[in-house]
């Protein structure tokens, strides 16, 4: 169990993971997902685990991190949450990031999914094509001359 | 509250447009963090799904945004998808430098598929 809530107001739910793995979490923080939020609507029995079936335990606890900061809004400047975002952001990998960035998908946590695709690009942004490729791993598949084709057809993209 | 219901919900929000097989390989392809290979050895971010990619892109300057276009085919199709753009970041010297660009992004529109450009370049 991962929870860490004292809140006594709301009430509990609990999520399964992919890997079976369980977490116990505030209603308003497990809100933050409008996936779920939309499953607890037609929820008969709130004690049964909720299963976020194609998300693993370790990325499930990084998603919940994300929603406890973000549910609790007052006790945070917007500045601090910004700060805190970027902090939570940077200290992901890349292998992490991608997931989570599925998982926000999946899970429909808007913010996250901004949080995570503006990481990402902030990784592109200021980089050649070759440090880009470098970065992210991405093999160019493309021959000499069709790539010499592309740069040809949109100089102003490739100009310094 | 069954799984079935997770899955079906899943399918749709998760499953990328180009992977044609079950939702199952998927996951065992894509959400598994101990599958085999390593991150020094796989490009996931290629794999995203169109919307995610079509989003990062999205994020990014024209310019910027143009340039993902050479990295290798499958970001060529991404940014083939994107139909719209912002130039938000411009930071050009001069009018005239501002407006070359502005020009030969609509030039390249039919190319690379933009359908709308705005730019909140203010200053003169």
């Amino acid at each position: 169990m991962a929870s860490t809530s004292t809140s006594t107001l709301s009430r509990k739910l609990i999520l399964k993971s992919s890997d079976g793995e369980k977490f116990e979490v505030d209603e308003n923080v497990a809100m933050q997902s409008q996936t779920i939020k939309h499953m607890i609507e037609d929820l008969d029995d709130i004690n049964s685990p909720i299963p976020v079936s194609i998300v693993t335990g370790t990325i499930l606890s990084k998603v919940i991190e994300y929603c406890k900061k973000h549910a609790t809004e007052d006790s945070d400047s917007d500045e601090q949450l910004k700060q805190w975002d970027k902090e939570y952001a940077n200290n992901m990998d890349l292998n992490t990031l991608y997931y989570l960035l599925l998982a926000a998908n999946y899970m429909e946590i808007k913010g996250l999914l901004e949080l995570i695709t503006q990481c990402v690009a902030d990784m592109i942004k200021g980089k050649s094509p070759e440090e880009i490729r470098a970065h992210f791993n991405i093999k160019n598949d493309f021959t000499p001359q069709e790539e010499a084709n592309i740069r040809n057809e949109n100089p102003w993209a490739f100009e310094n | 509250m069954s799984r079935s219901i997770w899955q079906s919900v899943g399918a749709a929000a998760l499953q990328p447009s180009f992977f044609s097989g079950t939702l199952e390989q998927w996951h065992n392809n894509n959400l598994d963090p101990g599958h085999v290979q390593t991150m020094a050895e796989i490009d996931r971010i290629s794999s995203l799904p169109d919307d995610l990619l079509s989003e990062i892109v999205f994020r990014l300057s024209v310019k910027e945004a143009a340039t993902t276009c050479v990295l290798s085919k499958r970001w060529r199709d991404v940014f083939a998808l994107i139909t719209r753009l912002d130039i938000d970041d411009l930071r050009r010297d001069t009018l005239d430098k501002h407006n070359r660009f502005i020009d030969n992004a609509l030039r390249s529109q039919q190319q690379i598929g933009l359908e709308l450009l705005r730019t909140n370049w203010v200053q003169m």
